[in-house]
């Protein structure tokens, strides 16, 4: 093929959606698109639901009888709040329009160097959320061990109370690495892999604008 | 903007310019995987809409979020596509041209999809008739360096597809 061979091709009618396909790939997207907001919606609507259900039960356990002793076992408040915070933050993250990854109004190095830059934080926030975790392990041991030498847990009660701890925290440990591991470290490769494309000289000039 | 303006100018857009996406998602993709780009396409072109502020044009704006998704895209699979290139040569770059034009745009894609991530998004920029300067103005390169890799990718482009002329840059 030579150049107009080449162009006159590209430019064909041929090169590009027929109408038909254009109305379905639109459709298929905004009806997609529609769909999962109605999911999204849908689990949401279901979430506060359990929640104020669940929350309803337990302040009925809580002033209307006298189960659970609020002096004693204050910390059932702020235990029954994580959930509601972590509700809240996903009805937040509904509502509002979150910051594109592709963005238009910024050049594509920009928008790709902007994307390494969240990407680094993101690894940051991680590793010192795995520290916590590190930390954590032993200081729980610990606390566990005292608890039961001055007589607060009793034997039987400690092979649970380490597993379900311990479980829960190995859990969210190894959900915390696995984003770290299988998500950012990778797209952290591609960014920079695409980056130095950018920053690569072509011969006898400059590689980026600014 | 609203959610009712922001399907307006997604479907005015779409109405008037998806076949820029149609080829940027072909130079990036091929087979099955050409519906996933265009869907992760479509969605960071709808996520992008509200950001537009009227400054750029809206090609340039569908340019620079097109690209960049499927700049992005592209590499997750890079692994996969290495083993299909090595397994499959291009096919027909050294036998006599089929007949079917069909054919030819899509040896024409398979050569562009062999080249790397950025020479691939500015070749196509190139064959959509973008200027140096708009081309620089989307990568953030200097107008040099585009026409310097331009050239570059044509000779490349040339010697994948088997042809003798180079044509001039513009």
């Amino acid at each position: 093929m030579n150049l107009d061979e080449v162009q006159n091709l590209w430019n064909s009618g041929i090169n590009g959606p027929t109408a038909h396909q254009r109305a379905e790939m639109i459709t298929r997207f905004t009806s997609t698109l529609r769909r999962r907001r109605r999911q999204e919606f849908a689990w949401l609507v279901w979430t506060f639901f359990v929640l104020t259900v669940l929350t309803g039960f337990a302040g009925w356990l809580v002033f209307g009888t006298d189960k659970v002793s609020l002096s004693a076992e204050w910390a059932v408040i702020p235990l029954l709040l994580i959930p509601w915070v972590f509700a809240c933050l996903f009805l937040r993250k509904f509502l509002r329009q979150t910051l594109p990854a592709a963005r238009g109004d910024v050049t594509i190095s920009d928008s790709l160097t902007a994307a390494m830059a969240a990407n680094e934080s993101e690894r940051f926030k991680l590793k010192a959320l795995g520290m916590m975790y590190v930390i954590a392990l032993p200081v729980l041991a610990l606390s566990i061990g005292q608890l039961h030498s001055a007589g607060k847990v009793p034997s039987r009660e400690l092979i649970s109370m380490v597993t379900f701890l311990g479980g829960a925290l190995a859990l969210s440990a190894g959900a915390v690495a696995a984003k770290y591991w299988f998500s950012l470290v990778p797209k952290a490769r591609m960014l920079k892999a695409l980056l130095s494309q950018f920053r690569e000289p072509a011969e006898g000039t400059t590689s980026p604008a600014h | 903007m609203n959610r009712d303006d922001q399907h307006e100018c997604f479907e005015r857009w779409m109405t008037d310019h998806i076949a820029i996406l149609y080829r940027v998602v072909n130079g990036f993709a091929e087979g099955s995987d050409r519906n996933d780009l265009m869907q992760e396409v479509l969605l960071a072109v709808w996520k992008a809409i509200p950001s537009f502020r009227g400054q750029a044009q809206a090609t340039t704006f569908l340019y620079r979020v097109s690209h960049n998704a499927a700049l992005t895209w592209h590499r997750t699979r890079r692994n996969y596509l290495k083993r299909v290139e090595q397994a499959e040569p291009l096919a027909g770059a050294e036998s006599s041209l089929p007949d079917s034009t069909d054919e030819r745009l899509e040896q024409l894609y398979a050569a562009i999809r062999r080249l790397p991530e950025l020479d691939r998004s500015i070749v196509l920029l190139s064959l959509d008739g973008l200027s140096y300067q708009e081309m620089a103005g989307i990568h953030g390169l200097s107008e040099s360096n585009v026409g310097v890799r331009l050239n570059r990718i044509k000779q490349r482009l040339a010697k994948t597809l088997n042809q003798k002329e180079i044509y001039e840059p513009r």
